[in-house]
């Protein structure tokens, strides 16, 4: 098996060749090898992002190893990277129930035979779980659990990588929580970190949360200073994700600044680019978005946001707002204008309240 | 996952925009077309979907959009919550409605409720439909000059199966079923499953 030279074209972008190689050795070894090439097979999809071309893959290769005779020892550590990487798949394609379900099958395995990669690898793809049940909202203690442990478990490896994704998440989870200081926490600490370890994408996270996490305070004179270091590192690293949040934030900065008309251009633009890519954090501009319709009393486009607002897969909202909003639709829907209208300025006022908006 | 093609057709902009996002961000629906209305040819390019949703509540136009997608459940979206307005829609050939106001998760789950054939109806709602029918043979009974297939078929479209539901139940092909049917509505001088039920079933 020429695994090497498979993974050598993987990483060098060349996915055609790296499966006609695949394909010429499928059929030939034994069950474990096969289970590898198709993983291999599955991992060369992913890499090019396409993830429903990779999940029959997996499947393939899970089958395989749990159909061969000896499936403890040397098999199990190769499941659970092909699991790890299947995760990652299912997350890209949302089959979010299948993934929870892998997550929780693989923990014994990822306990007795997992190596300390493996097992950080992990921690992440529960993590990814946990945001995903709790629709990236007020996540439970669970939450502080897997990112504390991801970062000892870094720290114990000197793993300097794992152990800035373990704070990010740490300041992530804080901030969903909307424990701001707790959030810039630990998001400072991920900084003071990156100055060992070069890490874009890291440090694109942490100056975002950062930036966020004065949003949520109505702080604007700070949420403006992090919006411009994350605007310069975008102009570096071209993160299409920093470049949507801190547009999001622009958008909030207007209108702070009562500069309606670039608040709602720019929070537009926001939420084209978000459903267009099926963002889950669409509460950052819709609610946004929703006051500024209603301040032109254009209760059709306030009802658009709403009903995107209250849809199952996008990040949840409180309580009190959710409720508002549905009154909100079905007043709408019955021709109830000015019903509708109360109902959407009080979710408003209570979004504003809470740092919501 | 199953990804089902639907067709949205609403004539309200906004609103049309809303479902489309809705089916979007449910990654089991996958939109053909989004349109205003069911006029020009813009429908007739859309094909086949397994799904048509539209906020269309006019008689005509809904019985027009029925014949002219035989076998696929057409949704209604409705302001109007009277038990006798659901009769008329149901009347018209639609599979199901959904009250406009309704949160995001309740028209995703009316719209598999429709596609799985679990199609569940208010019985004050069904027992007011059973009343503005015509009495006559209940599915299930033989229609002579069809086989025992397609007497089966018919039996099953009676009771609102759609194409999909049916090849599932009969384990053949979408493409058997759609065959099956075409020789039904031949030998029977229709045009499809609502005329169909209603000249067999119904004896209109």
């Amino acid at each position: 098996m020429q695994l090497p030279v498979i993974d050598a074209l993987i990483s060098k972008g060349k996915f055609e060749e790296a499966r006609s190689h695949i394909r010429l050795q499928c059929g030939e070894g034994s069950s474990l090898s096969q289970a590898i090439l198709y993983g291999r097979m599955g991992r060369s999809f992913t890499a090019q992002w396409r993830f429903a071309d990779a999940i029959p893959w997996f499947e393939r290769s899970i089958q395989s190893i749990n159909a061969g005779r000896n499936r403890g020892g040397e098999w199990r550590p190769h499941k659970i990277s092909v699991c790890i990487e299947f995760c990652y798949a299912l997350h890209a394609t949302r089959r979010y129930e299948q993934f929870s379900e892998i997550v929780g099958e693989l923990k014994p395995d990822v306990e007795i035979y997992g190596n300390a990669n493996q097992r950080n690898q992990y921690l992440k793809v529960v993590y990814m779980d946990i945001l995903n049940r709790h629709r990236w909202y007020m996540l439970p203690d669970e939450a502080l659990v897997v990112c504390n442990r991801m970062i000892e478990l870094a720290r114990d490896e000197g793993d300097i990588k794992s152990e800035i994704d373990g704070l990010n998440n740490l300041s992530f989870t804080y901030m969903l929580n909307h424990q701001t200081d707790l959030c810039r926490k630990y998001a400072l600490r991920a900084l003071a970190k990156l100055k060992e370890h070069h890490d874009d994408e890291g440090k694109s996270m942490a100056h975002c949360y950062m930036m966020e996490s004065y949003r949520l305070d109505g702080n604007v004179e700070d949420a403006v200073k992090w919006h411009h270091s994350v605007r310069q590192q975008v102009k570096q690293n071209n993160n299409p994700t920093s470049k949507v949040l801190a547009d999001a934030v622009l958008a909030w900065i207007h209108y702070k600044r009562a500069d309606f008309e670039l608040s709602e251009e720019t929070g537009r633009e926001v939420f084209l680019y978000m459903t267009g890519n099926r963002f889950p954090f669409l509460p950052v501009c819709s609610l946004l978005l929703l006051a500024l319709y209603l301040r032109k009393k254009d209760l059709s486009a306030c009802s658009q946001q709403a009903f995107i607002l209250l849809h199952p897969n996008i990040q949840h909202s409180p309580v009190e707002i959710t409720g508002l909003l549905k009154a909100g639709l079905s007043a709408y829907a019955r021709y109830e204008t000015t019903r509708a209208g109360k109902h959407y300025l009080e979710a408003i006022e209570i979004a504003d309240r809470k740092g919501y908006l | 996952m199953t990804e089902y093609k639907i067709i949205i057709i609403e004539p309200e902009d906004c609103f049309r925009e809303s479902l489309r996002l809705l089916m979007d961000y449910s990654f089991e629906f996958n939109v053909a077309r989004a349109l205003k209305n069911v006029a020009g040819d813009t429908l007739a390019k859309a094909g086949m979907p397994d799904i048509i949703l539209t906020g269309i509540e006019k008689k005509k136009e809904l019985e027009m959009l029925v014949r002219q997608f035989p076998g696929v459940p057409v949704v209604v979206i409705t302001s109007d919550e009277n038990d006798d307005h659901m009769v008329e829609l149901l009347s018209a050939g639609a599979a199901h409605y959904i009250f406009k106001g309704s949160e995001p998760a309740f028209y995703l789950s009316i719209l598999k409720e429709v596609l799985t054939n679990n199609i569940k109806i208010p019985d004050s709602v069904v027992k007011k439909l059973i009343r503005s029918q015509k009495p006559g043979a209940l599915p299930g009974s033989s229609i002579p000059g069809l086989t025992s297939r397609e007497n089966e078929l018919l039996g099953l479209l009676a009771k609102g199966y759609t194409y999909r539901a049916i090849s599932e139940k009969l384990f053949i092909s979408m493409e058997t079923v759609k065959r099956h049917c075409h020789n039904i509505y031949k030998k029977l001088e229709v045009k499809n499953r609502t005329e169909a039920i209603n000249k067999v079933v119904l004896k209109k």
